[in-house]
């Protein structure tokens, strides 16, 4: 063994390699220094050594003052603890490895991606020991179950399956956990890659939600859901997920329960708002401007007069503009993203329409829808509202309120066609429950308190 | 890659069936017809859409038909004719007065107009004169507003409503008339057609009362009088039930009339504050809308303008003797006196 952490040296420098010789006894310690706390290899290995003059295995085993020791017998255990920022002592033929890890990671920081105006405000960090005690800290139950699997060929990436006992459905573990181990990819980047791995479909809408927030997390696994947490990634995932789930947030929890519901009925608003508003209104005023009062039209009609491209086109242009302002603001730093907002602002509203390029009541059309979709704080679901956008604007350019009702009904059987890890994606509408209509779009305060989803767990009730 | 591929005909196809831009629309808001020499004379007035505050546009043209007509019109337009925000159509006598309707045909084969416009006619003159002082004053829709609201002296005439009952046995329809006094555009009362020809032109009196009986009536006010002195009611809301039975030989028709009404101005000397005043004015009020509807009822039985004779024939197709009569049931609920208690009078 001792060839490979010679071939080791080589090719990385910050192996370090330290030889003592103690009554003519040779001790090696190993170690990555970009890994390990330096501090405690001095501290808590280096200076014993030195002042015990410890020079047996035995000696060291029971005399070096470290909580978490290993011994090591084989090659593949050597490399993970080595690369997991352990330090490996070599005496008498054998491999001993301590815990010397250096931090590498954020501390635990306000929740950046997913806002709150009531809820805890801690989040998810790099760190997946202080990502499981986030949630350990909430739930103080041993039926709390973690489950722990290595994925990643190349990168041993730590990715755990985590579950209420008593309340998650067994099915479904069973099924997730069968998919996990199916995985075999080198690397896991980022925690999504976990879902899309087990996934074959590919669907535009997310079927699970990822997630910054512990409390999210935590409430969800007391519902009977199951969490993902995978090692240095901040988002958290959560199976499996409705398409209701997308007009519920977790903050509705945190408030009075009769004003929920108007939140709720205005997210949904906003969602189909945001779908449907620009193909209604191309549908409206190419093919169908019967249907409008005449005194809209008329006033349609003057804002529109001058301008030289068809309605479509304007229409794609802006949402093209739009969605290019977003990208560039989401990619570059704050203090160049505030005066690029500020040009976006001035290019789109102002100069576009005094220009007579741009019809006024075009940008507040795609206004209205793009702002609509930043309701849902998933970059995932504003993009596929996007996509969903843009198939229907083509649809009514292409046949009016026909081709927005087409688009409508392929929005609806894409959407019921799809699974969430077995379940129905439009549970409780289709099939339809009515007990768990109490909490769809109107939160009634007894569900809140009293019951779990009763299609995720049969054990329904809370107390 | 196929999804990309449809998504990629839709955008280059798009706009190819039923295209049309907003701004390449002249909305057409009326349309005078007019009849000279076996032609039709059109006037279309366009509603402006360029400017805030411009002037709709009139646009002429004559034809053997009155799709001929239009269809003229696009060549003088830049923009093209569109119809489905069609106001109202104002027609002369003289196409009344044919023994077919033509426009009948025309506006009801027409996929694109909407048959929700309304049907007028000009009153001792040609309806493009009246179209002109509509545009002249840009009132054109101001006054199709007023005129739904104010419908109780005047009678606001669907296409279809008028068509529906020129076909129909045994009614007469109406329609409502336009024309122009001291230069202004005037909503007259309404006019008794029969097969196309303006039979007569109601007064004041009789349009009320027809309004009562057809339970179209809305907010109007009726001056009543006790002992040369003058007061107001206001009709608040009307509800009228008409039953039809038969007695012997002679069809009983019923018209029970159940009105609310404000009192709006008192001039009289009795004192409201007595018990009996206000049934006594009720008695008074009763009295007036009785004459109004006696009168519409008397001219009906010339021409069959209330239908009457329709509610007969509905009910009993096969019979052939049209005897009826009719009884009146009138109630006024005068609910409200106003702010003042009394009358004004001086102290003594």
């Amino acid at each position: 063994m001792i060839n490979i952490i010679n071939k080791l040296e080589r090719d990385n420098p910050d192996l370090k390699v330290r030889k003592f010789s103690i009554n003519n006894k040779d001790i090696y310690v190993i170690f990555f220094e970009t890994l390990c706390n330096s501090y405690s290899i001095n501290e808590f290995i280096l200076l014993p050594i030195e002042n015990n003059k410890l020079n047996t295995i035995n000696k060291i085993l029971t005399k070096l003052p470290s909580s978490n020791l290993v011994n090591i017998n084989n090659k593949e255990d050597l490399l993970l603890n080595l690369y997991s920022g352990f330090t490996i002592i070599y005496i008498d033929n054998r491999f001993i490895s301590f815990e010397t890890k250096e931090r590498l990671n954020s501390e635990i920081s306000e929740a950046s991606n997913e806002k709150t105006v009531k809820g805890p405000k801690d989040s998810f960090t790099e760190n997946y020991q202080t990502n499981l005690g986030l949630i350990r800290k909430r739930i103080k139950s041993n039926k709390l179950i973690i489950k722990e699997h290595n994925i990643g060929t190349k990168s041993k990436t730590k990715v755990s399956l985590i579950y209420m006992d008593d309340i998650a459905n067994k099915d479904l573990i069973n099924k997730v956990e069968k998919k996990l181990n199916s995985i075999s990819i080198d690397y896991i980047p980022n925690s999504n890659y976990i879902v899309e791995l087990m996934e074959k479909n590919n669907y535009i809408f997310p079927n699970y939600v990822m997630t910054e927030r512990p409390d999210l997390v935590s409430y969800n696994l007391m519902n009977g859901r199951i969490a993902i947490l995978v090692e240095n990634t901040i988002e958290v995932i959560i199976l499996p997920t409705f398409f209701n789930d997308l007009i519920k947030n977790i903050d509705d929890y945190y408030q009075n329960t009769k004003n929920v519901s108007i939140t709720r009925i205005i997210r949904l608003l906003a969602f189909v708002l945001s779908i449907i508003i620009p193909g209604l209104y191309i549908a409206l005023t190419t093919f169908n401007p019967e249907t409008l009062p005449t005194s809209i039209l008329i006033n349609f009609s003057i804002q529109r007069s001058g301008v030289p491209f068809p309605s479509i086109i304007e229409a794609i242009l802006l949402i093209f503009t739009f969605e290019l302002l977003r990208e560039a603001d989401t990619r570059t730093p704050l203090v160049v993203g505030t005066s690029m907002s500020i040009l976006g602002a001035l290019v789109l509203g102002e100069a576009a329409v005094s220009a007579g390029l741009i019809s006024p009541i075009m940008i507040i059309v795609i206004a209205i829808s793009s702002i609509s979709s930043f309701l849902f704080n998933d970059i995932d679901i504003v993009n596929s509202i996007r996509i969903w956008k843009i198939i229907i604007l083509l649809l009514s350019s292409f046949l009016g309120l026909y081709g927005l009702f087409i688009g409508a009904l392929l929005f609806l059987i894409s959407i019921c066609s799809m699974k969430s890890f077995g379940y129905d994606y439009t549970l409780p509408i289709y099939p339809f429950n009515k007990k768990e209509q109490s909490n769809n779009l109107i939160l009634t305060k007894k569900y809140k308190l009293n019951f779990r989803n009763m299609f995720l767990t049969k054990n329904t009730k809370r107390r | 890659m196929r999804k990309v591929f449809i998504l990629l005909i839709l955008f280059l196809l798009s706009g190819c069936s039923d295209y049309k831009e907003l701004n390449d629309l002249a909305i057409v808001n009326t349309i005078g017809i007019d009849k000279k020499d076996n032609n039709y004379k059109l006037c279309l007035e366009v509603l402006n859409t360029d400017k805030k505050n411009g002037k709709n546009k009139i646009y002429y043209s004559t034809g053997k038909t009155i799709n001929e007509a239009i269809n003229k019109v696009n060549n003088k337009s830049s923009k093209k004719i569109y119809g489905g925000h069609l106001d109202k159509i104002i027609v002369s006598k003289d196409i009344l007065n044919d023994k077919k309707i033509d426009l009948v045909d025309s506006f009801f084969r027409l996929t694109e107009v909407k048959d929700e416009f309304d049907i007028f006619l000009a009153k001792d003159t040609d309806s493009c004169t009246i179209v002109k002082f509509l545009s002249k004053n840009n009132n054109s829709s101001k006054l199709q507003k007023n005129s739904k609201e104010n419908r109780s002296t005047s009678s606001y005439t669907n296409i279809d409503v008028f068509i529906s009952n020129y076909l129909k046995k045994n009614i007469d329809p109406v329609i409502s008339v336009l024309s122009i006094k001291n230069n202004e555009v005037y909503i007259d009362n309404i006019a008794i057609t029969n097969k196309g020809k303006v039979i007569k032109y109601l007064d004041t009196k009789e349009s009320i009362g027809y309004n009562l009986i057809r339970n179209e009536i809305d907010k109007i006010s009726i001056p009543i009088s006790y002992k040369e002195k003058y007061s107001t009611i206001k009709i608040n809301k009307s509800s009228t039930k008409n039953k039809l039975y038969k007695k012997g030989n002679k069809y009983i028709i019923e018209i029970n009339i159940n009105i609310d009404a404000y009192l709006t101005e008192y001039n009289f000397d009795l004192d409201l504050n007595k018990n009996n005043t206000i049934s006594k004015l009720e008695k008074i009020s009763e009295k007036e809308i009785d004459k109004y509807i006696s009168k519409s009822i008397k001219l009906n039985s010339k021409s069959n303008f209330l239908g009457f004779k329709r509610m007969i024939y509905e009910r009993y197709p096969n019979e052939k003797n049209y005897n009826y009569e009719v009884n009146k049931n009138i109630k006024i609920n005068i609910k409200r006196k106003g702010e003042i208690k009394n009358y004004i009078k001086e102290k003594e």
